[in-house]
């Protein structure tokens, strides 16, 4: 190993529980993220100045929690087509709408930034308030609110692009 | 929830040495029981995999993610300042794919253009999306961004090799600004693989892993989140008949 390989035992030791946890918690098989946390240490570590890159487990994180995210959407057992983006969609409220079904957020997070994708899983998976992902990720409030409405307004998006398919499905079934 | 004031995340960066100090001081009795049970978690989950093993496989997985060394045989790398002239007037020629596809929600922060250049007897000229080109004929990239952030040109090519053409070989991006002159320094000249040729600028604010996932990405095997990319196809002829 080129790097120092105590550093990176230590580095392994002190963020791999939390990480194994978050990936679990997502994709609900302990060997599945055992396999996610070593993707999320060698993204981290193949890239340049992870040494230099201050507190490595907000990054560490975000790569854990993007590369789980993104294993849902790769799993053959539900289709895009069973997801019904309406049903996420309401009037404009002062807390956004909460996500309850993991394989609907893997899909609407889908084009999401991994500080975005990050936000919106403790949101609407983990069931965070905007003040617990504040203090949690050392952002503003207004950031996380921000991150969530733009959230808010992608699946309003992704609802818009659904509606002009499904009709055509409604047609052709009629 | 009797009296948390932390949150189990925060707990957790706290059991990593990465909470701020006058957060652990905020923490409840409610707060420091839960503590002790992410700590004896925490100790079940690592006593669970054998540390030294999940190592070795961390390094073959980053191993196996630089871009393939085979390439940088097939392709020469010519000197900056060579055969081509900076061109100055840029018109854009490319499909710009924010990451993941079409039917990913597009990424606005940060546009992307792409532009490929052609050197022959007359001088430099600019090749336009899907324009033919053969073995043999030296290229160059001009890339425009609309923010600052980082950069990396890379190629597929017919047989599906992916190679990193800016940082020529490198597994990480350069650092990009807006504006500012937008020919890449270098150029490459094309080998006789067939089919083809795909050239993308991945850019994103942040910088990336120019590994087998972005390339797998690109190749549309899954979603490239937080990447904005643009795309130029060039077919390659392998006979001038």
């Amino acid at each position: 190993m080129s790097r120092n390989d105590g550093d990176v035992a230590e580095l392994y030791r002190r963020h791999a529980p939390a990480l194994l946890r978050r990936c679990a918690s997502i994709v609900g098989n302990p060997d599945e993220a055992r396999d996610l946390v070593q993707e999320t240490f060698a993204r981290y570590l193949g890239a340049r100045g992870w040494r230099d890159g201050g507190a490595p487990f907000a990054v560490l994180y975000r790569i854990a929690t993007n590369a789980a995210i993104d294993r849902l959407r790769r799993r053959k057992t539900a289709s895009e087509d069973a997801l019904d983006p309406d049903a996420h969609v309401g009037p404009p409220r002062e807390e956004p709408r909460r996500i309850d079904s993991l394989h609907d957020l893997a899909f609407l997070t889908r084009g999401l930034s991994e500080d975005e994708l990050t936000v919106a899983v403790l949101y609407h998976l983990d069931g965070y308030t905007q003040d617990g992902i504040a203090v949690s990720l050392d952002l503003s409030r207004r950031t996380v609110g921000k991150i969530l409405t733009r959230f808010e307004q992608h699946v309003r998006k992704r609802a818009k692009r659904a509606e002009l398919p499904a009709a055509a499905r409604s047609a052709s079934d009629g | 929830m009797a009296d948390r004031r932390l949150t189990d995340l925060e707990l957790e960066r706290w059991l990593a040495d990465d909470l701020p100090e006058a957060r652990r001081g905020a923490a409840s009795d409610a707060d420091r029981r839960r503590l002790d049970e992410l700590r004896a978690e925490h100790a079940a989950l690592l006593g669970a995999v054998d540390v030294g093993a999940e190592l070795r496989a961390i390094e073959q997985r980053i191993a196996r993610a630089a871009p393939p060394p085979r390439r940088f045989a097939r392709w020469t790398w010519l000197a900056s300042g060579g055969a081509l002239a900076a061109a100055a007037a840029v018109a854009l020629l490319v499909v710009l794919r924010p990451g993941g596809g079409p039917d990913d929600g597009p990424i606005y922060k940060g546009d992307i253009a792409l532009q490929v250049y052609a050197a022959d007897a007359s001088g430099s000229h600019r090749l336009d999306a899907g324009a033919t080109v053969q073995p043999g004929d030296k290229i160059r990239f001009g890339v425009h961004v609309a923010a600052r952030g980082y950069v990396a040109v890379v190629g597929i090519d017919g047989s599906g090799a992916a190679t990193a053409y800016y940082p020529f070989g490198s597994r990480e991006p350069a650092a990009i600004a807006p504006g500012g002159d937008a020919v890449l320094p270098g150029a490459i000249a094309l080998d006789a693989a067939p089919g083809d040729e795909r050239f993308y600028a991945v850019f994103a604010e942040r910088p990336f892993a120019i590994d087998a996932a972005l390339f797998a990405g690109l190749r549309g095997e899954h979603t490239l989140a937080g990447l904005t990319i643009a795309e130029v196809v060039l077919h390659k002829k392998t006979s001038r008949f």
